[in-house]
C-alpha cells in the first residue's frame, strides 16, 4: 500500500494520494461502488468512464454477477486508447468492452472434479447448517460457484446495499438463535466443507445475505488486471483500486478487500462505502457512496485535461534516486541518461552542466571522429536561485523524473517503442516554471548549429563539415490554470548524411497526432516488453538488485533492434571516448544482448559485417590477409585509434593499442558464435556472418609465424593486460587465435569452402604455443611472464587500483601485477578450451597479481569466481562492478556509463552465479549463491524460447514458454515443457545446497 | 574600500612585499595600506611606501597583536607579509610572520625574500594545489575567488598518493583527462587546466613550479602547524621563490 495507516476525508475534499497522482487504471467493484444498485441508472458514470478511456485510462469494473446485469446497467462503448475491462462472476470472467460490445478475453474454466466439488461442498455446508437449526438453500449455481442463501426470507429477498446493517443484523439474529455466532462462522462451515469435498484453495466469500463457494474470487479479477496492466509497465503506483467492502462486516473480511493483491502494491486503496467495521491501515476512506466515488472520477479527468505530469511507481526496487548536491551534477546527468538504442539524451544535473543529445552511429568528420552532439531539448526555463531538487530513474518503464519542493515536477522519456520521438512534460507555478528553452547549442565549438521555425515546430539542426548532422523539431504546449504551468514538449529527430527539416517535421507530425500520452503508454509497454526477458531478481540485497537492474536498463538501451548498432564504449550516456566501438562492445555487451534481446545483438554483428570491408583494407595495409578490425572504430570502420598522443612535455607518445592488441580479431568472432548459441540461429554463421568468422580466421593464418621449436607463434601482441603491451605468445590471444581458426575450419567445411584451407587452419591452430605450463597446472600469461618480478598487488595496496599509476611504469613493466583478467579472462570465455583443471591453478596464481585497474575486470573476475565455487570472493567483485558507475568508483561516470562493465555486471550474474552456458541445445544451469542472496532469478531468451532460471536454496526452476533442455548442476539433459519444471535440491544433497547459499 | 595591507619591516623582505601587495591589490580592485610596526627605525617602510605612492600606518605594540588588529578591519580582505627576513634562512617562517598567518581570519600572502621582482608584481597565473577535500578547495572557491576582480588564471594540481590514488584508469590518458575535468568541476570551477601527478606534494609543487610559471601558490590550510600538520604549507614556504597565499579554512 502507499499509505500505511487510513486516511478519512472529509466530504468535498481529497488526501494528496488522491489528488497528486493521475493514475493510469482504475479498478473498482461496481455495484455499492461505482453504482447504488444493479438498478440505478450508470449515466454518470459511463459518461465519465468513457472520457477516462479517451484519455488512455485502463478500466476494470470488478463485479461477482454476469456480463449481461454489469454490461447491461454501464453502457459503456469507449473508443479511446484506454481499454475497459469487466471482471465478473467474482473472478472466473473477464471481457473487454468494444464498440461492438462486450468480447469475452478469459475464462476460468472448471474441471469436472471441481464442478462436482463445488456440489458436494455446498450440499456439505447446507447439511452442517441444517444440522446446527438453520435452514439454508443453494440459491444460484454460477460459474465456478455456489451461491448460498442464509436468509431465504421474503423480506431480505434482494436488500440493496444501503441496507446492509439491517440485514446484519436479521442474519445475525437468525444464526444466533441456531447457536451459530455470526456469518463467519458459517463461511468457516462451508471453507471446512470445500476441504472436506477435496476442493483446494476455494474461495469462499460473504455479502451478508449470502456464502459463496467458488474457484475464484474478486482477488483473482485484481490479480489478472494487474498482469494485463504489468504487460504495459503499469504498475501497483500507477492503479486506484476503490470499493465499498473493504472492512470486515459481521466477522467476515470485506469482500473488495480481496482486491488489494501483492501484485498491487503500491496503489492507492480508497473506499467509499460506510465500513461500520472500519477499514485496514493504507485504505483511504471517503465514505458517500456512488458519488464520492464519481468525484474521485472528476479529479482524474481534470488531471487529464490539465495536461498534469504524469506519475512515476516509486518502487524501491526499481526506481534509483541520482546522487544530489554540488559537484555531483555530471555525474547525476550520466546516471539519468535515457536512451532507446538509437538515441540517447543524459539526464538533467540540476540546470545542465554537460547535456548531450547523440544518436547512435552518427559521428563527427575527421581524424578522430566522436559522437556527433545533437540539439539540446530538454532545458526547463526555471527562476533561477537554490533549488532542491530531487531526480530518480524508473528503470522499469526508462522515465527520468523530477520533483522539487516548490512544487516543480516533470517527467521524460527517450521513446522505447517510436525509437525518433522524444518527450518532456512539466509542470509548477507560473511565477517559478518559466517554458521549456528552446532547442538549444550543443556547446561544440566544431559544430555547425542551425535553428528555424516551420509550421508551429521548433527546428535545430547540428552539422559536421561534411554534412552528417542530427534534426530536432520540437513542439510545445503550454497551459496555466490556477496559477500553475504546465508544458509540454513533443519532438522528433532525424539524422544522417544531410539530414532534412521536412523529414524531422513529418516525423514530429506523426508523433504529434499520437499525443503526449499515448507515446508515453507505448513507451512504458515497450519497456514492460523488454524486461519480460531480461528481467533480474535478486533476493537478499536490494542494493545488488537495483544495481544489476541499472547495468540491464543500460544494456537493453544500448543498441537498437534492427539496423546495425555501434555501441560504444560508454554507449550513449556521455562523450567520454568519443562513442568509439572497442571490443568491449564483442566480447561484454553482445552475449548479454544475444541472450536478453537477441534482435540487438544481432544488431550489434551488423555493425561488425558492415565495416568487413574496411578489415579487409586494415589487413592489407598491415600486410596481412584476411580481415582485421581495429582496436577502435567508429562511422566507417577504419582504425580510428590514436596512435600518438602527446605526454607531459607535449612530445608524443606511441599508443600501441591500436597496433597491437590485435585480440580483438577473434573476440569478434567469439561473440558471433555466442549470438548463435544462445538464439539457435546456427544459420547466420553458415550465412550472413560466414564471412566475419572466416575472414578474420585468415588474419591469423597471415599473422602466426613458426619457431624454429616448429610451433606457432603470435609475435609482438598485446593481451587484455595492457600493463605488458607488447609480449609474445600472450596465452588469451594465442587459445582464442586457435579455437577461431578450428571453428572457421568447421564452418568452412561445412559450407564448401576451400579444405585446403581449413585443413591449413586447423594445423596452424594444433601447432599454436598456448602457454599451458604442466607443471603449475594453468597458463603463462605470455612468455616470459613468470620470469618477472612476482609482486603482488593484494600486498600492496587496496584494490581496485591503478597499478600502473602507483607503482610507474618501468617498475610496473617488470613485474607481474597486471591490469585485468587475462589468461582468467580465457577461463571465462572458452571454458571448454583449456586444460582440465587449470581453472582453480590460474585463479590462485593471477588473482592476486590483478589490480583491477581496468573497469572490465572486476565482474569477470566475479564470474569465474562463482564459476569456480568461490560465489563469496565472487560477489565482493560483484559489487565493485554493479556499484562501478553508481559509486563513480573511476571517478569518470561524468564522461558517460561504463557499458561494457555493465555487460560483465550481467555475464557473473548468468555464467558466473547461475552458472549458465550453452551446449548446443542445452541449457546448463549450474548455480553457486553466495550466502547473501536467497535467491538469483534471471529472464532470458535461448534458442527463441523466453526461459525463466531461478535458484535457491531448495531448488532449481526453470519456466519457459516452449519447451527447451536443460542440464542442472552437471546432471542429464532434462527436456522442460512449458510452463517449467522445478529441479529440488535433495535433503541430503550437500553440494547442491552448497551451489545455492545454504 | 578593500584594502590589502602591506605589512613592510626594515629587512631585505619588505620590498617583495609591497611588490606583491600591489600587485595582489590589482587583481582585487583594492587599495594598499602599509603599515609598519615601530620597533626601531622606519626609513625603509617609509621610503619604499613613499615611492609606491602608498599610505604607511605606524602601528605600536606587540608585532603579531598589532598586524592581527589591522588586518580584522572590516575594509582589509588580505594582508601581505614578508615570510622571513634574510634569503636561505632555514626557517619557512619568521616568528611573526607565523604566528600571524596561524591566528589570521583571512587571506595572508607570505613572500619570501627571494620574491622580489617588479612593483607590482604582475600576479597573473596561480598555482592551486588541491588535495580533493572541502578543506582545501572551499577557501579557494568561497574566499579567493570572490575577491577576484581581475581574470587569472588557475593551475590547480593534484597530487596522487598511495592512498588517493585513482582506482581505474581503463585508458589512462582518456581517463585522467576526464578524471581531471570533474576533479576541477568539483573542486575548483574556475580553473581550466590541471596538473596531476604522483609522489609528494611538497615535491611536486616545487617541480610544478620549476617546470611551468606560476606566479603565486595558493594554499589552503587548518592554521594548525603542530609536528604532524601543516607540512606542506611549511615545506612550500621553505623551498618556493613564490608569494604564497594562505587561506584559512574557515569551514564552519
Amino acid at each position: 500500500m502507499a499509505i500505511t495507516e487510513s486516511v478519512t476525508a472529509a466530504p468535498g475534499t481529497f488526501p494528496g494520494a488522491l489528488t497528486d497522482r493521475t493514475f493510469e487504471a482504475l479498478i473498482f467493484d461496481w455495484d455499492g461502488t461505482a453504482v447504488p444498485d444493479r438498478k440505478a441508472d450508470a449515466t454518470a458514470v459511463r459518461s465519465r468512464l468513457e472520457a477516462l478511456c479517451r484519455a488512455g485510462v485502463h478500466v476494470f469494473v470488478v463485479s461477482g454477477t454476469h456480463v449481461g446485469n454489469v454490461d447491461g446497467q454501464l453502457g459503456a462503448r469507449p473508443d479511446g486508447t484506454g481499454r475497459l475491462f469487466l471482471c465478473l462472476n467474482r473472478g472466473s470472467e473477464v471481457f473487454e468492452v468494444q464498440p461492438a460490445g462486450p468480447a469475452l478475453v478469459y475464462r476460468r474454466e472448471a474441471t469436472d472434479d471441481e464442478e462436482h466439488g463445488l456440489d458436494r461442498a455446498a450440499a456439505l455446508t447446507i447439511e452442517r447448517l441444517r444440522a446446527k437449526g438453520v435452514s439454508a438453500d443453494v440459491v444460484t449455481e454460477r460459474l465456478n460457484r455456489r451461491k448460498i442463501d442464509v436468509i431465504p426470507e421474503p423480506e431480505w429477498s434482494d436488500p440493496p446495499k444501503a441496507r446492509i446493517g439491517g440485514l446484519l443484523d436479521a442474519v445475525t439474529a437468525r444464526l444466533r438463535a441456531a447457536g451459530v455466532t455470526d456469518i463467519g462462522e458459517v463461511v468457516r462451515i462451508a471453507a471446512a466443507a470445500a476441504a472436506d469435498a477435496g476442493l483446494a484453495g476455494a474461495r469462499i466469500t460473504s455479502d451478508v445475505k449470502h456464502v459463496e463457494i467458488g474457484l475464484t474470487d474478486k482477488g483473482d479479477s485484481a490479480r489478472w488486471a494487474a498482469h494485463w496492466l504489468a504487460s504495459r509497465g503499469i504498475t501497483g503506483g500507477l492503479v486506484l483500486v476503490s470499493g465499498d467492502e473493504f472492512g470486515p462486516v459481521g466477522g467476515v473480511v470485506g469482500s473488495d478487500s480481496l482486491m488489494v493483491v501483492p501484485e498491487l502494491a503500491r496503489a492507492v486503496v480508497v473506499t467509499v462505502g460506510a465500513e461500520p467495521g472500519g477499514v485496514q491501515d493504507g485504505i483511504i476512506q471517503l465514505s458517500g457512496g456512488p458519488n464520492r466515488f464519481l468525484e474521485v472520477l472528476d479529479a482524474q479527468l481534470d488531471r487529464r485535461d490539465a495536461r498534469r505530469v504524469p506519475w512515476m511507481d516509486e518502487d524501491p526496487r526499481w526506481v534509483l534516486h541520482l546522487p544530489e548536491g554540488a559537484g555531483t551534477e555530471r555525474t547525476a546527468e550520466a546516471l539519468g541518461a535515457l536512451c532507446n538504442g538509437c538515441a540517447g539524451v543524459r539526464g538533467d544535473g540540476g540546470g545542465g552542466h554537460a547535456q548531450l543529445f547523440v544518436v547512435n552511429g552518427v559521428y563527427s568528420d575527421g581524424d578522430n571522429p566522436r559522437l556527433l552532439p545533437g540539439p539540446l531539448w530538454t532545458a526547463l526555463a526555471v527562476e533561477p536561485g537554490q533549488r532542491d531538487e530531487h531526480q530518480q530513474v524508473d528503470l522499469r518503464t526508462g522515465l527520468l523524473g523530477r520533483h522539487e519542493d516548490t512544487g516543480l515536477r516533470a517527467v521524460r522519456f527517450v521513446s522505447m517503442a517510436d525509437p525518433h520521438a522524444l518527450g518532456v512534460r512539466a509542470e509548477g507555478s507560473a511565477q517559478d516554471l518559466q517554458r521549456i528553452d528552446g532547442l538549444g547549442h550543443p556547446g561544440a565549438p566544431d559544430v555547425s548549429f542551425e535553428h528555424t521555425h516551420q509550421a508551429d515546430a521548433e527546428l535545430a539542426r547540428t552539422t559536421t563539415a561534411d554534412g552528417v548532422g542530427i534534426v530536432v523539431a520540437a513542439r510545445d504546449r503550454e497551459q496555466v490554470r490556477d496559477s500553475r504551468r504546465v508544458v509540454e514538449r513533443l519532438a522528433a529527430w532525424t539524422a544522417g548524411p544531410a539530414p532534412d527539416w521536412n523529414d524531422a517535421l513529418e516525423r514530429l507530425s506523426r508523433i504529434d497526432r499520437a499525443g503526449f500520452d499515448r507515446l508515453l503508454a507505448e513507451h512504458r509497454a515497450a519497456w514492460a516488453e523488454r524486461w519480460q526477458d531480461a528481467e533480474v531478481s535478486i533476493e537478499g540485497n536490494a542494493d545488488d538488485e537495483l544495481a544489476a537492474r541499472f547495468a540491464v536498463f543500460h544494456l537493453l538501451s544500448a543498441a537498437p533492434g534492427e539496423g546495425e548498432a555501434a555501441v560504444g564504449a560508454r554507449g550513449l550516456t556521455g562523450p567520454a571516448y568519443g562513442g568509439h566501438v572497442f571490443w568491449d562492445a564483442d566480447v561484454f555487451v553482445l552475449p548479454a544482448l544475444a541472450a536478453i534481446r537477441p534482435a540487438a545483438a544481432r544488431s550489434m554483428l551488423e555493425y561488425r559485417m558492415r565495416r568487413l570491408t574496411a578489415a579487409r583494407e586494415l589487413a592489407t595495409k598491415r600486410r596481412r590477409s584476411g580481415a582485421r578490425f581495429p582496436w577502435e572504430s567508429a562511422g566507417d570502420g577504419s582504425d580510428v585509434t590514436p596512435s600518438l598522443v602527446p605526454g607531459r612535455d607535449g612530445s608524443p607518445i606511441q599508443v600501441r593499442t591500436g597496433t597491437h592488441q590485435v585480440h580483438i580479431v577473434a573476440d569478434i568472432a567469439w561473440a558471433a558464435v555466442q549470438y548463435a548459441a544462445w538464439t539457435g540461429d546456427t544459420a547466420f554463421l553458415t550465412g550472413p556472418g560466414r564471412d566475419l568468422v572466416l575472414d578474420t580466421a585468415r588474419y591469423w593464418a597471415s599473422r602466426a609465424r613458426y619457431g624454429p621449436d616448429g610451433r606457432a607463434h603470435l609475435y609482438g601482441v598485446m593481451g587484455p593486460d595492457e600493463y605488458h603491451q607488447v609480449v609474445d605468445d600472450n596465452a588469451y590471444t594465442n587459445v582464442m587465435a586457435r579455437w577461431h581458426l578450428r571453428r572457421a575450419a568447421g564452418i568452412a567445411e561445412a559450407t564448401g569452402g576451400d579444405r585446403a584451407e581449413g585443413a591449413a587452419w586447423r594445423q596452424l591452430a594444433d601447432a599454436l604455443v598456448d602457454g599451458l605450463h604442466p607443471a603449475r597446472g594453468g597458463y603463462e600469461q605470455f612468455a616470459g611472464y613468470d620470469d618477472l618480478e612476482p609482486l603482488l598487488v593484494r600486498d600492496i595496496a587496496q584494490r581496485p587500483v591503478a597499478a600502473d599509476l602507483l607503482l610507474g611504469e618501468d617498475r610496473l613493466v617488470g613485474s607481474q601485477v597486471i591490469k585485468q583478467a587475462d589468461v582468467v579472462m580465457l577461463h571465462h570465455l572458452l571454458p571448454d578450451e583449456v586444460a582440465p583443471g587449470s581453472l582453480i591453478a590460474d585463479l590462485d596464481y593471477y588473482e592476486p597479481r590483478t589490480a583491477h585497474g581496468s573497469s572490465l575486470s572486476p565482474a569477470i573476475y566475479a564470474a569465474v569466481l562463482a564459476r569456480a565455487g568461490r560465489p563469496e570472493e565472487a560477489l565482493e567483485l560483484f559489487r565493485v562492478a554493479a556499484r562501478l558507475d553508481l559509486d563513480d568508483i573511476t571517478g569518470t561516470t561524468a564522461g558517460g556509463l561504463h557499458l561494457a562493465t555493465f555487460g560483465g555486471v550481467w555475464q557473473a550474474l548468468a555464467y558466473g552465479f547461475l552458472g549458465l552456458r550453452t551446449h548446443d541445445d542445452v541449457l546448463d544451469v549450474d548455480p553457486r549463491l553466495p550466502s547473501a542472496w536467497q535467491a538469483l532469478g534471471l529472464r532470458l531468451r535461448f534458442r527463441g524460447a523466453r526461459i525463466g532460471v531461478r535458484a535457491d536454496s531448495d531448488a532449481v526452476a526453470i519456466s519457459c514458454s516452449e519447451p527447451c533442455f536443460v542440464r542442472v548442476a552437471g546432471g542429464d539433459r532434462v527436456r522442460c515443457d512449458p510452463p517449467g519444471r522445478s529441479f529440488p535440491w535433495g535433503a541430503d544433497d550437500e553440494d547442491g545446497a552448497s551451489r545455492a547459499g545454504r | 574600500m578593500k584594502t590589502v595591507l602591506a605589512a613592510l619591516d626594515a629587512s631585505a623582505a619588505a620590498r617583495p612585499v609591497l611588490e606583491t601587495a600591489l600587485g595582489f591589490a590589482r587583481l582585487t580592485d583594492a587599495t594598499v595600506h602599509a603599515v609598519h610596526v615601530t620597533d626601531g627605525p622606519v626609513t625603509t617602510p617609509e621610503s619604499l611606501a613613499t615611492r609606491a605612492g602608498v599610505d604607511l600606518r605606524l602601528l605600536d605594540g606587540p608585532v603579531d597583536a598589532a598586524l592581527l588588529d589591522a588586518l580584522a578591519g572590516a575594509e582589509v580582505i588580505a594582508a601581505v607579509l614578508g615570510a622571513r627576513a634574510t634569503p636561505g634562512g632555514r626557517r619557512p617562517t619568521g616568528r611573526h610572520c607565523g604566528s600571524v598567518v596561524e591566528q589570521a581570519r583571512k587571506p595572508v600572502l607570505v613572500v619570501p625574500p627571494e620574491a622580489a621582482g617588479e612593483a607590482p608584481r604582475s600576479i597573473r597565473r596561480l598555482l592551486v594545489p588541491l588535495d580533493g577535500t572541502e578543506l582545501t578547495s572551499r577557501p579557494v572557491v568561497d574566499v579567493l575567488c570572490p575577491l577576484l576582480a581581475d581574470q587569472v588564471e588557475f593551475l590547480v594540481l593534484h597530487v596522487f598518493t598511495r592512498d588517493t590514488m585513482p582506482r581505474v584508469l581503463d585508458d589512462p590518458r582518456r581517463d585522467l583527462e576526464l578524471w581531471g575535468g570533474e576533479f576541477l568541476a568539483r573542486h575548483c570551477p574556475n580553473a581550466t587546466e590541471i596538473e596531476l601527478r604522483v609522489g609528494s606534494v611538497q615535491a611536486q609543487v616545487a617541480a610544478v613550479t620549476r617546470e611551468q610559471p606560476a606566479d603565486l601558490i595558493v594554499l589552503s590550510w587548518s592554521q594548525d602547524s603542530s609536528p604532524g600538520h601543516a607540512a606542506v604549507v611549511r615545506d612550500v614556504l621553505a623551498d618556493t621563490t613564490l608569494p604564497v597565499i594562505l587561506l584559512p579554512a574557515l569551514l564552519e
